[in-house]
């Protein structure tokens, strides 16, 4: 395939985002739209650097990597959580999550109730104050285009500063389906010619 | 009489058993037959002679035992208890079940006030241990209350049928009014139990401070202390503990929440979390993130794989090789062999500067290597070597050095 780099306007910007974890999605518009436009072009090139660039219908690119390092699979736990953690919070109060989770501005109020509604989970993440999972996990999500940082719209918190998620967040959603509900022992069909014990033997 | 550490560790071996057993059966009966069909798929390939054995190990040990009059078997409670507690399974006690235990606490406490009065030490600490029991019962009791509660919780949320909301929440209904309100009631600030524990208050402050006046008893005022601060962070924990089960079970109860399978899933894998760790069971499943530090380094499987592939299109490029005419004949390496040199210095018998006389008879020999054979003569012991007693300056070629030359002489001359 021939790649022109001179087409790649943006290849440094695109390269330095992507490899270090942001997933640019549609309100990157510049980054959005380059990476659309030729997008055969810059899958060959970071395939060529051993990276999947992987575009996801939703509206997000992102580096596809096989393992995380130690410092980067605690942070996606800790996302993973909070993702969690916020559907079951909008569940609760009666709204639709999947339309709250990514309509509705995280304020710190909100940060607040989740982290004392559910502090035996945060508790396992060393998080403990809404502060902390500002720092900790909204920050995080900032830096890696899961979030971004804008002011809410609604009438009791009009003006205030608060995250709202992106599309991206979506694999975590998909993550879902692969952690396996409860874990026990499969349940094959009986192997034949096993012996038949009845309670009758067991008195003996 | 079954030794304890036996027993320990059948439950230990089968523990994956007693956890399913446990999920599965709770309370309720089941046969032998069950336990061998879980032993089975725990381990396939073990004969079935081999399995009826070891369920019926667990019989024997009495992890597992007949119920009365039947072939059914039940686990034993005390086990029962014990893996729930491990399991976060716990089953939700009854509001009443506290309050008398915190009544209890009440009479104890007029009890050791009386002892106090009476300075019987011995009546004293029986009291203190006894409260410091039930308050630990009653602290247990909270705890597996709320264990209790979110279970309710999350099997009501995580249910995957299609059952009426009255039906799904009817053991969320159920949890809060038959234990939430009563105990909310109960421990509320103006309910019995806050003055209970304030009068216990009391009386330990005040046998504490009648302790400090007299000086009697004065051994037993730490434990005092100790009930009285235990006493009042129960306190303060029930009241979270009752806020916390409140909170969740809330949005159920007014049945404001909203279930799709979203939230089905959520709540199911966040039960989990709180169960066996978020670590343990996300760690397969973890969305990985690219960072900064895989940037530098060929770290990834993929990563890895690109550079081989890279590898296996390497074409290699025809070197053309300099003709042997073009190129001046590269010397042979100049160094001397070591036995030559140090035979032909013992024939020299006495040599007054070892330096110079290397260098006078290997005059081809670069520097660095006159220097080399200079410091492998002076560790050789087929000679007597000592330091010259003036220092002296020599140059070799482009290089100076100043030095107390080694002298050298036969090993011969030295011993005569």
């Amino acid at each position: 395939m021939q790649i022109d780099l001179l087409e790649l306007t943006l290849l440094q910007d695109i390269n330095k985002k992507l490899v270090s974890g942001y997933h640019i999605s549609e309100q990157d518009v510049q980054l959005w739209q380059q990476l659309d436009q030729y997008q055969d072009e810059y899958a060959a090139l970071f395939s060529g650097l051993g990276y999947r660039l992987k575009h996801d219908a939703r509206g997000y690119f992102y580096i596809d990597a096989d393992d995380s390092t130690v410092n980067m699979g605690k942070i996606s736990r800790a996302m993973a959580v909070t993702i969690y953690v916020l559907i079951e919070y909008y569940a609760d109060n009666g709204f639709d999550p999947l339309r709250a989770l990514f309509e509705k501005v995280i304020t710190e109020e909100i940060m607040q109730q989740v982290v004392q509604n559910q502090y035996h989970l945060f508790e396992q993440l060393e998080i403990t104050s809404a502060a902390e999972l500002k720092r900790d996990v909204f920050n995080r999500m900032l830096r890696n285009g899961f979030a971004t940082e804008t002011q809410s719209f609604e009438e009791h918190d009009l003006g205030q500063m608060g995250f709202k998620l992106l599309a991206p967040v979506y694999r975590y959603l998909d993550a879902l389906d692969e952690i396996q509900p409860h874990e026990s022992i499969k349940q094959p069909a009986p192997t034949p010619g096993q012996t038949e014990l009845t309670g009758a033997e067991f008195d003996e | 009489m079954i030794p304890a550490q036996r027993i320990i560790r059948t439950i230990s071996e089968h523990w994956r058993v007693i956890e399913v057993i446990v999920e599965r059966f709770a309370g309720l009966s089941f046969s032998l037959q069950d336990v061998q069909n879980l032993i089975a798929r725990k381990e396939p390939e073990w004969p079935s002679d081999r399995v009826y054995k070891e369920a019926y190990k667990l019989v024997q040990m009495e992890i597992i035992i007949p119920q009365a009059k039947s072939s059914h078997l039940q686990l034993n409670q005390g086990v029962l208890e014990f893996a729930q507690y491990l399991l976060h399974e716990q089953q939700l006690g009854l509001a009443e079940e506290i309050s008398l235990l915190i009544e209890n606490l009440k009479r104890l406490a007029d009890k050791l006030a009386a002892s106090i009065r009476q300075d019987d030490y011995e009546d004293t600490r029986r009291y203190c241990r006894q409260m410091d029991d039930r308050v630990r019962k009653i602290t247990k009791q909270f705890d597996a209350n709320e264990s209790a509660i979110y279970n309710i919780v999350e099997n009501a949320k995580a249910d995957l049928s299609n059952l009426s909301l009255d039906k799904r929440y009817r053991a969320v209904v159920e949890a809060f009014d038959e234990y939430i309100e009563p105990m909310l009631e109960m421990i509320d600030i103006n309910g019995g139990v806050k003055q209970i524990f304030d009068e216990i208050e009391m009386i330990l402050s005040n046998a504490i401070a009648r302790i400090e006046h007299t000086g009697v008893m004065a051994n037993e005022k730490e434990i005092l202390i100790q009930l009285r601060s235990r006493i009042l962070e129960m306190y303060g924990m029930s009241l979270g503990n009752l806020r916390r089960c409140a909170d969740i079970l809330m949005p159920l109860r007014e049945e404001l929440r909203k279930n799709t399978l979203l939230t089905q899933q959520v709540a199911e894998v966040l039960a989990q979390f709180r169960k066996k760790g978020i670590e343990q069971t996300i760690a397969q499943h973890v969305v990985h993130l690219s960072s900064d530090v895989q940037k530098n380094s060929l770290g990834s499987a993929n990563q890895l794989t690109a550079y081989m592939a890279e590898l296996a299109n390497y074409e290699e490029a025809q070197l053309e090789m300099p003709n042997v005419s073009d190129t001046q004949a590269q010397l042979p390496p100049s160094l001397p062999d070591f036995d030559v040199v140090i035979h032909q210095a013992k024939q020299q018998k006495n040599i007054k500067n070892m330096l110079t006389w290397l260098s006078d008879s290997y005059q081809d020999v670069a520097p660095d290597e006159l220097l080399y054979l200079y410091q492998k003569l002076a560790n050789a012991d087929e000679m007597s070597i000592s330091h010259s007693e003036q220092k002296e300056t020599i140059t070799l070629h482009d290089l100076t050095v100043n030095l107390h030359p080694y002298q050298a002489a036969p090993i011969a001359n030295v011993t005569k």
